[in-house]
């Protein structure tokens, strides 16, 4: 398969969600129009048969693949296809709410530690029946911004429950960097020219 | 109640698995709860029971209102209106208010009334599940939240046996189906996992009826060391677990627990099995976990409406979010092993699947009527007001004209007589009615309320009156926790009918007020039941209509609603060892008890079945008449098929019996009875159930051809009648002492 890179340099204005004084990553993806970029799915636990396939996929020519699964009430295969430079925005976009720099192990005990002082204070909280958030990104290329060698990244970051937990614990800095990256994904869904496909 | 097609279930899930491929294996952030109730766990302790909001510990009633909440609320895919969903709540506060178990609880595809098309969820039973977790329960099993894979979700709860700050391990999981190879049963092996999941523990079977009495930490246990001996852990309420166990397990017709996690499409699961009821008594059972204590408590859910920005609303529910449904509860510690829920609500989210908002109410009845055969009946359910007459219930079921192809009558009590019923005409709840087709193939449904625990009147006579009066409730109860109501007083049977005072010459001199032997036509003969015959204590079932005598003025019947039941061990209710004891008998126990023993005798022919017909021997039994022979009734209606035990030299007791007791004494013994059929020609079975021991030295005699037949465990006697009578003799060598 042919694979051109593209270079993308940091420029501030086109990295949304970066701090302004934070320099954007060098990053670099494939436009191999089968290469999925970013990923981000549902996984409702409390459904017992569940569609495996994601809600979204987007690829490295900028097509977007939404699908639906049959017991939706908007069953069916949608896509739109962004520029180059949307996807690029939406790349830096999501490593500036932290995906791509996302530790799951840390978050796990970010959380657990958050959960431990809640209950030492006397407070417990419970969810049931979860709903896990996958929000996952490959890139050929991610580095600090200046770095004359970045390494291709595969992440896929996995949260339950990002909704109550935003309002449970509202500080805690992964269960922002999901809900945001979640909101600017979910963003894709409502666009207008989202075309049903099948 | 809408027809359906059977349609082969979720095509869609034949969807090309594209691979996750960007998804690695990364652990996932998983709460620190699980159990049989929420927060319970390994962080929070293993013998934690939830209570619901309020609960300090003194309250008698828990009462807790659900409210829809339109302000944070869309309306859901499937509804046109938040409207929509108020039959379904109203529905499953009812059904978590009546706490009645049962069996056969899972509907699916054809045996519901949920649409074939689109693919549609049915709100009513996942919000009832996630009710279940406001108000304190966990799922039965693994779940997802175990970390446990979809294939192995169905062990039963439990931690991972190391305590690590982190329930949910999950490579520290022991997990063995066992022998039988299937997931969530007794012989699970399980390691060093804690189990999480309460059970009972006489038999560690989840869906079992009835619940042991009372219902708290004597019966129920979540320490293994608890088991029947034999088992290897706590078994859960699977779909899979039940079949094993001998509950419904067809394509259309399952058992779960309604808390077991997973949800199906096109699946109604709108009512309790045991393990959930039981599960809120063992909570209701207080801070001490005894039954019949001064922090007892009952939850007592009501209907709060729409709102917005409720307030003064325990359970929210909230129609947001891209979550399918979950419920969110905070709590706190009011003592060593034991929380109380702070707040709670539902979310739902209005566009992740299509729903099926249920808009019958939460009582239903279904009935196949037998052509030709006069069905004794009542309501079970409660029709609307207004939609209550004889053609609003049964027209839209029945084919043909009333007065010709069907028709109903009741029985006028005060006048002792009875009046068939105009279409126009109301039927009542607490009535008994006879309804006949003579079109095949005929089914009655009725789809309400539930059914409040109003008395039912009784007329009266010196001599005693018959009242053919209904079953209130949709469940089955014992004829023996009926209650008569005299004035201020709340009479046991006993009580009503001391000594067999109704039986006697003089019954009201005597004390009686109502006779404790009741009747029920069975569309081939009459059965009397009076609560404490061994064989004959008599079960009230969905839609039974039955007869009642009635002696004393003023006087009514109450048919108590199961919630409202005590639960002191020491009332009159059975204690779990006698439960047991009598179910031993019921399913032909190896040997006859020490206090005596009966065998059923069942005559078939066609569609006719009379069942209702022991005899047997009791320690307080005369060898002339007493207490334990109940009379039975001249056939209803023109086609007949009964067993009797004639005495017509029992002076005034003389006549017809449908249960003939014995002193036990050695020697050779013997019964005499009847077989009646309103066919002389009619080809009849003859069988029987009972002791095998006592089977196999029984030995039955054809009085009219003078045969001898052996009697086996199992066997059975065919023969043709050659009159509408013909006697026999059951003869037993009886060593009993």
């Amino acid at each position: 398969m042919t694979r051109s890179l593209v270079q993308l340099i940091v420029a501030a204005l086109a990295a949304g969600g970066l701090a302004a004084q934070q320099p954007a990553p060098n990053l670099e993806y494939s436009p191999d129009p089968g290469t999925v970029v970013v990923q981000y799915t549902h996984i409702h636990h409390m459904l017992a048969q569940r569609d495996p396939q994601p809600l979204m996929r987007i690829y490295g020519d900028g097509r977007v693949r939404v699908h639906y699964p049959v017991y939706s009430p908007d069953a069916g295969d949608y896509e739109l296809r962004l520029t180059p430079r949307e996807l690029r925005e939406l790349l830096h976009g999501l490593a500036g709410d932290g995906i791509m720099d996302f530790d799951q192990s840390a978050a796990r005990q970010q959380r657990q530690q958050a959960v431990a002082a809640e209950r030492a204070a006397g407070r417990l909280h419970y969810v049931s029946d979860a709903t896990e958030t996958v929000i996952g990104v490959r890139l050929e290329a991610y580095g600090p911004a200046g770095a004359d060698e970045a390494p291709g990244l595969e992440k896929a970051v996995r949260w339950l429950n990002v909704y109550t937990d935003s309002q449970q614990y509202p500080d805690l800095a992964p269960v922002r960097a999901i809900a945001a990256a979640e909101t600017r994904l979910r963003t894709l869904l409502e666009r207008s020219d989202l075309t049903r496909v099948r | 109640m809408r027809n359906k097609h059977n349609t082969a279930v979720s095509g869609f899930l034949v969807v090309a698995a594209v691979a996750v491929a960007l998804i690695a294996s990364v652990a996932v952030e998983r709460p620190a709860h699980a159990g049989g109730f929420i927060f319970a766990g390994e962080n929070n302790g293993v013998d934690l029971i939830t209570h619901p909001q309020g609960y300090t510990g003194t309250q008698n009633t828990l009462n807790l209102s659900v409210c829809i909440d339109s302000t944070l609320s869309s309306v859901p895919a499937g509804a046109s209106s938040l409207a929509d969903l108020e039959q379904p709540v109203r529905n499953m506060v009812a059904i978590w208010n009546q706490l009645q178990p049962t069996v056969g609880n899972t509907l699916l595809f054809s045996n519901n009334n949920i649409p074939d098309t689109p693919v549609l969820y049915d709100w009513e039973s996942v919000a009832l599940h996630e009710l279940g977790h406001c108000i304190g329960l966990a799922h039965p099993n693994a779940a997802t939240e175990s970390g446990l894979p979809s294939s192995q979700s169905n062990y039963t709860k439990a931690t991972d046996g190391v305590i690590d700050g982190n329930d949910n391990t999950t490579a520290a999981f022991n997990l063995s189906p066992g022998t039988d190879g299937v997931i969530g049963t007794s012989d699970d092996v399980r390691g060093n996992d804690d189990n999480l999941h309460w059970f009972r523990t006489d038999t560690n079977d989840p869906g079992q009826l009835p619940l042991p009495v009372p219902v708290d930490a004597s019966t129920y246990d979540r320490d293994l060391s608890s088991l029947p001996v034999g088992d290897n852990f706590a078994a859960n309420l699977d779909r899979a677990v039940a079949g094993t166990l001998g509950y419904p397990n067809t394509s259309t017709l399952r058992t779960e627990a309604v808390m077991q996690q997973g949800s199906f499409n096109d699946e109604d699961q709108r009512r309790l099995t045991a393990d959930g009821v039981a599960t809120i008594l063992l909570g209701q059972s207080g801070l001490d976990e005894t039954a019949g204590t001064a922090d007892d408590y009952v939850i007592n859910l009501s209907y709060g409406g729409i709102q917005a920005n409720p307030t003064g609303c325990n359970i929210d529910i909230r129609i947001t979010g891209g979550s399918f449904a979950f419920c969110s509860t905070g709590g706190f510690f009011i003592g060593t092993n034991h929380v109380r829920i702070s707040t709670a609500y539902m979310q739902f989210g209005p566009s992740v699947v299509t729903y099926y908002f249920n808009q019958d109410g939460p009582c239903r009845q279904t009935i196949d009527l037998v052509t030709g055969q006069w069905k004794q009946i009542a309501l079970s359910c409660s029709p609307p007001a207004g939609s209550d007459t004889v053609a609003d219930l049964f027209g839209d079921d029945l084919s043909g004209t009333y007065g010709v192809n069907w028709i109903v009558y009741e029985r006028d009590a005060a006048n002792n007589v009875y009046v068939q019923l105009a279409l126009t005409d109301t039927m009542e709840v607490g009535r008994g009615y006879w309804i006949k087709t003579n079109m095949a193939s005929q089914t009655v449904n009725i789809e309400e309320d539930f059914n409040g625990d109003a008395d039912i009147p009784l007329e009266d006579s010196a001599t005693g009156r018959f009242n053919m009066v209904g079953h209130r409730y949709w469940y089955d109860e014992a004829w023996d926790d009926v209650r008569v109501i005299d004035g201020a007083s709340v009479l046991t049977l006993d009580q009503a009918d001391p000594l067999d005072a109704c039986q006697g010459m003089n019954p009201v001199a005597n004390g009686c007020i109502m006779s404790r032997v009741a009747y029920k036509w069975n569309g081939a003969a009459y059965e009397s039941f009076d609560g404490q015959t061994m064989g004959m204590e008599g079960t009230l079932e969905n839609f039974d209509g039955f007869w009642v005598k009635a002696f004393k003025s003023g006087i009514s019947l109450r048919i108590p609603d199961q919630k409202s039941m005590p639960v002191d061990p020491n009332s009159e209710l059975l204690p779990a060892s006698e439960t047991a004891s009598r179910a031993a008998v019921e399913t032909q126990g190896p040997g006859p008890a020490q206090d005596g023993w009966y065998i059923r005798l069942i005559a078939e022919s066609g569609d006719l079945r009379d069942a209702g017909n022991v005899l047997g021997q009791l320690a307080d039994s005369r060898r002339g008449y007493d207490a334990h022979d109940l009379g039975e009734l001249t056939p209803f209606g023109d086609d007949y098929l009964t067993v009797v035990f004639p005495h017509q030299n029992w002076g005034e007791q003389s006549g017809d019996y449908t249960s003939d007791f014995h002193r036990l004494r050695p020697g050779l013994d013997r019964w005499g009875f009847e077989v009646w059929s309103s066919d002389p020609t009619a080809e009849v079975t003859l069988s029987w159930e009972g002791p095998r021991e006592l089977l196999e030295r029984a030995q039955l005699r054809d009085e009219e051809t003078g045969e001898r037949i052996r009697v086996q465990p199992g066997g059975s006697y065919t023969f043709t009648m050659t009159d509408i009578g013909r006697g026999f003799k059951w003869v037993v060598k009886n060593t009993i002492r």
